[in-house]
């Protein structure tokens, strides 16, 4: 059975993400940094009554910070009890995915490969399935 | 049929608890009909649950059960401390019993034993047919007790906590949304309509708001419940005997509360009775009832929940304690001897203390109260100590009304602004006061205000934020912060911007990691807010994670301040700095200019249901809220408006006498200033006639005839005013004190009375050269009924 999956950008890539594990993709209002944090963490910022954490997706793949401004686009995924908003250039769309398309023999570039396990091929061309748990998780704080 | 299982067990787990503590009762009062009948009711409704859902262990306990309290019912047996161990041990069972339907284990089958054991205390074997002749007989009065105590519970309905949750969530987000919309509103003049239907929403919305904190709070009782078994099977261990009193039930708490005070409160009861309370030989050596007594009572104070647990036992030994610590080289032994009283019962708080001769199975190792503080400490709470030696100990704790809303303290530091708890913040002081300096000390830096040194450090630095460059020549703000745990320090921080209530929120692990922060917090404009953790900052300042052997010091020389008289410092309203003592200040207060009037003579204002007088002030602002300092003398209030309110000084000077000692006290220094010590007795020697007592004020009797609408109307107000009585019955003339008149002819008959005083309508002497006063002449009136009334005294 397919599942959908959205296709965003990450650094220029186009990746994957479950819809599944997605609630909304908002832009981000105002952003209150939050210091001597994670490098992951960009801010929080408010979504309706709710305080979400951003995390700039991009740092983990380029090790550069950056600051998020307010109107940036963010995936929301909800991740062990807690809602996150994961910043990214620009969405795509969603598209059907069957899972016998994924594979996990191409392995990404070493600075992928933390947050990405597999691949799936949409069209023509080989995207990386973002797994957005690994985003946030603790042993990702311990590598970085 | 799962659903059913699953309510069963919610169901049956809820009233186990309540009933523990019913059969407890029942063991005291074996004739208290109503116990038994619910505690009855509770084993037949089981019963007749476990053979609906097939649960035949259950039934074969429940159905025991039933038959040896029906027999109780029936006054066959009485109830006796082992009719109730047995019947307490298989409540036990169906508890555990019914924890392992819900997880699947398996519990050890030895029913058998216990319903041995309960039919042992039927009244005589054989008669089997007649118990379940009785229980027939009585199914159709269960049915009649079951409809009376269904009808007086409460109707309630049994909601998840997740729903729960985002039911708190959306109307969160509603009070955020109606933020917005009144901002924009404002911005668009959209007119009274739709102001006041606005205003509608909005009252609606802060009621929907207050409902849903509402349902956050639980009864206490359910964590009182339990108590009354926990204390039977403590006494009976320990071969005391122990009655409990519990008070303010009725109390409501944050849900998350009764699970935080569990362990704490049990400890302290445990402690209670095990070295409070003494065997009943002795207590009879010492002139005691012997059994002892424990009371507990909970109350709301505020925004505070007390709850105090009182015992007559004998107290806390202090030379005792003071051994122990010694030899637990806790503390030196001179040191113990400098050591307050007060100073000296908290050190039972530190870890590794016990007062316990032996070490029993419940207390005396030393654990326990230093986990009851912590765990208070944990949820915001603290806990006080009153020692009787030989009469008892009173133990209260104040806990916050919620956890998950505190009241917080908006502080910025460089562009950010952060909230952190008010209970951990002990004062706030500005780098101008003179009282504060920075020293440094190898690097690190010490904050020294008035002799005391705490551990310093800069917001901005911690966190590793840029200072906001305007702020530079501005002065910045110091936080004096005592964590729950740790030692107190001083935080730097550029400014501390309001206090508010925040809505604690948890943070993502990936924030919560770093240690410094609480949580976060979306307040009403709608920006996240970082809350700090005041325990956390300490660590990564480098506070030591000890216990912090000075608090009691810092109180002490907290309380030795009181001692000397303070004096606020305020700008008056006329733009001159001056003084007041600090003790005839009850508060300081933001006046609404619309309930100031001025109103015969005085500017007056309205508050709460009283009128006070307005002192000082010359003209009403036409909005706005006037800042004023609420003076009483004890008996009565009133405001003395001020521009503003500058500081809290010691009046340890000398105070130099004033040339218009009406006006001002003295002069006095006041941060390096002379200023005016304002001198309060003139703002309230005016009342003196306001002031008297009811019962002690002169009688003035009003004779006359016919209407004495003057009299009414003008004289007796006017007397009233003046701190007089008056009456118009002349059943009082006999008493009063002064007696007026003004118609001659009715009072010729008591022209020898003294008292008599008469009133003429014009102003010119009549000559018929009776003395008599014009009844217009106010102050030759009230001079009249002065003298009148010295004369008779």
């Amino acid at each position: 059975m397919p599942s959908l999956f959205l296709i965003a950008h990450i650094d220029g890539c186009r990746v994957a993400i479950n819809s599944d594990q997605i609630e909304s993709i908002v832009h981000v209002p105002d952003v209150i940094p939050v210091p001597h944090c994670d490098p992951r963490v960009a801010g929080l910022f408010a979504l309706r009554s709710r305080v979400l954490t951003l995390i700039d997706s991009q740092y983990v793949v380029t090790g550069e910070r950056r600051t998020l401004q307010r109107g940036c686009l963010a995936v929301v995924v909800e991740i062990a009890g807690h809602y996150f908003g994961l910043a990214v250039d620009k969405v795509e769309d969603v598209v059907p995915l069957s899972a016998d398309h994924i594979q996990q023999c191409i392995q990404p570039d070493s600075r992928w490969q933390s947050i990405v396990s597999e691949t799936v091929e949409v069209g023509e061309q080989l995207v990386m399935i973002l797994d957005p748990a690994r985003l946030v998780s603790r042993e990702q704080l311990m590598a970085a | 049929m799962d659903e059913l299982l699953d309510d069963f067990i919610a169901e049956t787990r809820e009233t186990l608890e309540a009933l523990a503590g019913q059969l407890v009762q029942w063991e005291k009062t074996p004739q208290d009909r109503a116990l038994i009948d619910s505690v009855f009711r509770f084993v037949h409704t089981v019963k007749g649950s476990c053979g609906f859902l097939d649960l035949p262990r259950l039934l074969r306990l429940s159905h025991a059960a039933e038959d040896v309290l029906s027999c109780a019912r029936d006054g066959l047996i009485v109830a006796s401390p082992a009719l109730v161990s047995a019947i307490l041990a298989v409540v036990d069972r169906i508890a555990a019993l019914t924890e392992a339907l819900e997880s699947g284990r398996a519990v050890y089958d030895d029913d058998g034993d216990l319903i041995e054991v309960m039919h042992g205390f039927l009244p005589a074997n054989g008669e089997n047919t007649s118990t379940s002749l009785s229980g027939e007989d009585d199914a159709p009065t269960d049915v009649e007790d079951d409809a009376t105590g269904v009808r007086s519970k409460a109707r309630t309905v049994r909601v998840s906590l997740s729903l729960l949750d985002r039911l708190m969530n959306g109307v969160s987000d509603m009070v955020l949304a109606r933020n917005e919309v009144s901002r924009q509103l404002r911005k668009s003049q959209a007119g009274s309509e739709v102001d006041h239907a606005f205003a509608r929403l909005s009252a609606s919305v802060a009621e929907m708001r207050d409902a849903v904190g509402l349902m956050r709070m639980q009864n206490i009782d359910r964590l009182f419940s339990s108590l009354p078994r926990l204390l039977r099977d403590i006494t009976i261990e320990l071969g005391k005997e122990v009655e409990l009193r519990i008070d303010g039930s009725e109390v409501e708490v944050d849900r998350e509360m009764v699970e935080a005070l569990r362990d704490p409160l049990t400890h302290i009861l445990r402690n209670a009775v095990d070295h409070g309370i003494e065997h009943a030989d002795e207590r009879i050596a010492a002139g005691k009832d012997p059994v002892g007594h424990i009371r507990i009572v909970a109350r709301q104070s505020g925004n505070q929940i007390l709850i105090e647990i009182i015992d007559d036992g004998r107290g806390i030994n202090l030379e005792k304690l003071g051994t122990r610590a010694v030899s637990a080289k806790i503390v030196s032994a001179a040191d113990w001897q400098k050591m307050s009283e007060k100073a000296q019962l908290s050190t039972i708080f530190i870890p590794g203390l016990s007062t316990a001769d032996t070490v029993t199975a419940i207390s005396g190792r030393g654990v326990g109260m230093d986990v009851v503080k912590s765990n208070l400490q944990a949820i915001g709470g603290t806990v006080d100590l009153e020692n009787y030696e030989g009469l008892g100990l009173k133990m209260t704790l104040r806990l916050p009304l919620t956890l998950s809303i505190i009241a917080g303290l908006t502080i910025k530091a460089g562009s950010q602004f952060f909230g952190i708890s008010r209970n951990s913040i002990v004062e706030i002081l500005s780098t101008t006061n003179k009282n504060v300096s920075i020293e440094e000390l190898g690097g690190a830096h010490i904050a020294h205000i008035r002799g005391e040194r705490y551990p310093y450090a800069k917001l901005e630095t911690l966190l590793g934020i840029d200072e906001s460059t305007d702020a530079i020549t501005t002065s910045r703000t110091l936080v004096v912060i005592r964590p729950a745990m740790g030692t107190t320090y001083v935080l730097d921080v550029e400014n501390v911007i309001d206090t508010e209530e925040l809505v604690v929120k948890p943070g993502a692990p990936i924030i919560m990691d770093t240690g410094l922060y609480a949580g976060t917090t979306l307040p009403d404009n709608g920006r996240p807010m970082l809350l700090l953790d005041a325990s956390g900052l300490g660590a990564a300042i480098g506070v030591e994670q000890t216990e912090n052997n000075s608090d009691a010091a810092v109180a002490e020389s907290v309380v030795k301040e009181a001692k000397r008289p303070s004096a606020l410092l305020f700008v008056a309203t006329d733009g001159t700095s001056r003084a007041v003592r600090l003790n005839v200040v009850d508060r300081i207060e933001d006046i609404d200019a619309s309930q100031i009037e001025f109103v015969g003579g005085k500017m007056r204002a309205k508050v709460g249901d009283g009128l006070f007088d307005v002192c000082e002030l010359v003209d009403i602002p036409a909005d706005g809220l006037v800042k004023a300092l609420r003076l009483t003398d004890g008996v009565c209030s009133k405001y003395l408006a001020v521009e503003d309110v500058l500081d809290i000084f010691t009046l340890d000077e000398e105070i130099y006498p004033s040339a218009h000692p009406e006006k001002c006290e003295g002069v006095v220094s006041a941060l390096g200033k002379s200023v005016e010590l304002v001198n309060i007795f003139q703002y309230f020697e005016m009342d003196g006639a306001m002031a008297r007592d009811v019962s002690t004020r002169p009688l003035c009797y009003i004779g006359g005839d016919g209407d004495a609408e003057w009299e009414k109307r003008i004289l007796a107000p006017l007397l009233t005013a003046s701190g007089y009585m008056v009456s118009f019955d002349a059943e009082d003339r006999a008493q009063a004190a002064v007696v007026l008149s003004r118609t001659n002819e009715a009072d010729t008959a008591h022209a020898d009375d003294a008292r008599l005083l008469l009133l003429r309508d014009t102003v010119h002497v009549k000559p018929d050269a009776r003395s008599s006063i014009y009844r217009y002449d106010r102050i030759g009136l009230l001079s009249a009924i002065e003298a009148k009334l010295a004369g008779v005294a």
